[in-house]
């Protein structure tokens, strides 16, 4: 096993981020446990740490509802200081409204950067109860999650996925609209072929990557095997790329007149699926009950923080909003003695604090009551 | 608004409206002009009107200028004419002048392919680009649009329809960023894609 580089958050400071005016906290390197009542605002803290990742954090919220709904003419801010591979990190992000553009703007050590460079320091894996539904709601998010999880490993990713979806976009509407331009909608099938072949190929390489880690024995958790599943993969299981690119572009073609019908397309990247299984009984994700269905998604999430640690030498910082309180016991001792040992930095929340007594040595409890 | 009067008012609403300014710049822009009428208002007019007496689109490359029907590139004798740059619009077509590292002529394409925004093939000068390919002495068409997803699209749509085994089609070399704009590169960058230009 590689040297696993170290990367934890030591003070983090909200300014009329949610439910805080003001909030500067400094934490060790040691799992930190947030404990108090519903409401006090233990899931926006975790929040605001997501929000040191490229995108729209772990509640997906729109800038403009983050800020302190009784503050106005004033956006929100939230800056840490992270210890990097042995070196001092400062990163900063924010709405700000003296600009006339909402986007958020992000520093890196004091310095203008972009949310993309954001991938280059600092990996965050979550885990919320809004993904709950994960396994029964429909393949879309599915796949948008682990193109997430993927573009940890491969930021060149979300660069494929967006062409990708600019191509299907303009193809879509040239058909929806009847404009039959052949020069035109050839170009743009060329690129989705393209883009898809480069999408799925990273895809399958992530997940065979994952497997590994996926099938390791975890007392008490699950074992599951991840599969992806569609036309692009058949395709590019039986020929070489350039082949497979041709076949696909080739259907892209010959399904114009169905997709002019249909809408969008029938074949391309965004129709694959990812298949969960649960090995331990056999069973495809979505018919384990909700308790299993949790420690299945807990069991992913770890195991790409493992794979991020050791493969990609990087550790990664984990949130874990209102998990722990779901395990049964064993499962419970059985995360807290993976997460110690594999020494990322890890959020816990919860409501009642009883249920992390076995961390009282090595964690570190933050209050909100008290302040 | 009622402080303030009609006249200043729609002033400062057709300022507005110009690209890159709001109501506050348009305001401070307003203020500025009526308290510098003889140093800064005047020549603004007379400049205006200069322009709007004067300067119309080259019939053939799509630029603008006031030389007449042609712009000055293209009656600029010593320019090679065999050579056309296809550039999105006239400050791409700039960018590429200040560069001074460019001597042949131009072709002003008026956007990019948006099946989103509207924009066809119709919308931008493609049979024009297509009539001088095939009644000019061209030999060399290098293709400078912006590095977005819409201008590598229409990049290569072009190459589709200018097809001509006697003719070479060169890209700029990869200098230009992926969603940098033409305009907004230093001159050194130009001329340094444009002289490691490549086949498409
Ligand atoms: N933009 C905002 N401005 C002000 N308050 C907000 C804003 N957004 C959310 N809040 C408030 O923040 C409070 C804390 O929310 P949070 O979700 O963090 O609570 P929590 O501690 O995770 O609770 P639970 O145990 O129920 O999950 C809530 O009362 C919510 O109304
Ligand atoms: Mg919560
Ligand atoms: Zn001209």
């Amino acid at each position: 096993m590689q040297q696993i580089q170290p990367c934890w958050l030591r003070t983090l400071k909200l300014q009329n981020f949610r439910n805080f005016s003001s909030l500067n906290i400094t934490v060790p390197k040691d799992p930190i446990i947030i404990a108090g009542p519903n409401g006090i605002g233990k899931t926006n803290i975790l929040e605001a740490i997501s929000l040191f990742s490229p995108g729209k954090g772990l509640r997906q919220s729109k800038l403009g509802i983050i800020k302190k709904s009784d503050v106005q003419d004033q956006g929100w801010f939230i800056n840490a200081d992270f210890e990097h591979q042995h070196q001092d990190l400062n990163i900063g992000t924010g709405l700000d409204l003296s600009t006339a553009s909402e986007r958020r703007i992000v520093k890196v050590n004091g310095e203008k950067s972009s949310q993309t460079a954001l991938n280059d320091w600092i990996k965050i894996l979550w885990q919320t109860p809004q993904m709950d539904r994960l396994f029964i709601d429909g393949m879309t998010i599915r796949r948008k999650f682990f193109d997430k999880l993927l573009v940890n490993f491969s930021p060149e990713h979300s660069k494929h996925l967006y062409r990708y979806d600019y191509a299907l976009r303009e193809r879509s509407k040239l058909l929806r609209e009847g404009i039959m331009d052949q020069k035109w909608l050839a170009v743009l099938e060329q690129k989705m072929a393209q883009e898809s072949i480069a999408i799925t190929a990273n895809r399958l390489d992530y997940l065979s990557q994952l497997q590994g880690f996926l099938e390791q024995e975890i007392e008490g958790f699950p074992k599951i095997a991840v599969s992806l599943e569609g036309d692009v993969e058949t395709l590019i299981h039986e020929n070489s790329a350039t082949v497979a690119e041709e076949r696909l572009q080739e259907r892209l073609c010959q399904n114009r007149s169905r997709d002019s019908v249909m809408g969008g397309s029938k074949i391309g990247a965004h129709q694959s699926e990812f298949l969960v299984l649960n090995l331990d009984c056999n069973q495809q994700a979505e018919v384990c009950s909700t308790g299993e269905q949790k420690a299945l998604l807990l069991t992913l999430i770890m195991a790409n923080a493992r794979l991020l640690a050791t493969v990609h030498e990087v550790a990664p910082i984990l949130l874990l909003d209102e998990v722990v309180a779901h395990l049964d016991e064993n499962r419970r001792q059985v995360l807290f003695n993976e997460i110690l040992k594999l020494g990322i930095q890890s959020w816990l929340t919860g409501t009642d604090v009883q249920v992390f007594e076995p961390l009282r040595k090595h964690g570190h409890f933050i209050n909100l009551n008290e302040r | 608004m009622t402080m303030i009067s009609q006249e200043i008012d729609r002033l400062i609403k057709l300022l507005a409206k110009l690209p890159g300014l709001g109501p506050r710049s348009g305001r401070r822009m307003a203020l500025h002009l009526i308290k510098k009428k003889t140093s800064v208002m005047d020549p603004l007019i007379a400049a205006l009107q200069e322009v709007r007496a004067t300067v119309q689109t080259c019939i053939n490359c799509g630029n603008l200028d006031s030389a007449g029907k042609q712009c000055g590139v293209c009656l600029d004798e010593k320019r090679d004419a065999t050579t056309i740059c296809v550039v999105e619009g006239v400050d791409d077509l700039w960018a590429m002048e200040r560069s001074n590292s460019y001597k042949g002529h131009y072709h002003v394409l008026g956007g990019v392919l948006s099946a989103l925004d509207g924009v066809g093939p119709d919308d931008l000068t493609i049979s024009k680009l297509q009539d001088r390919v095939k009644n000019d002495n061209v030999q060399e068409i290098i293709i400078a649009l912006n590095a977005t997803l819409e201008g590598q699209t229409t990049a290569h749509y072009l190459l589709e329809r200018i097809y001509n085994p006697n003719i070479k089609v060169t890209r700029l070399a990869h200098g230009v960023p992926v969603g940098g704009e033409l305009d907004y590169l230093d001159d050194g960058t130009i001329s340094a894609a444009l002289s490691s230009r490549r086949p498409f």
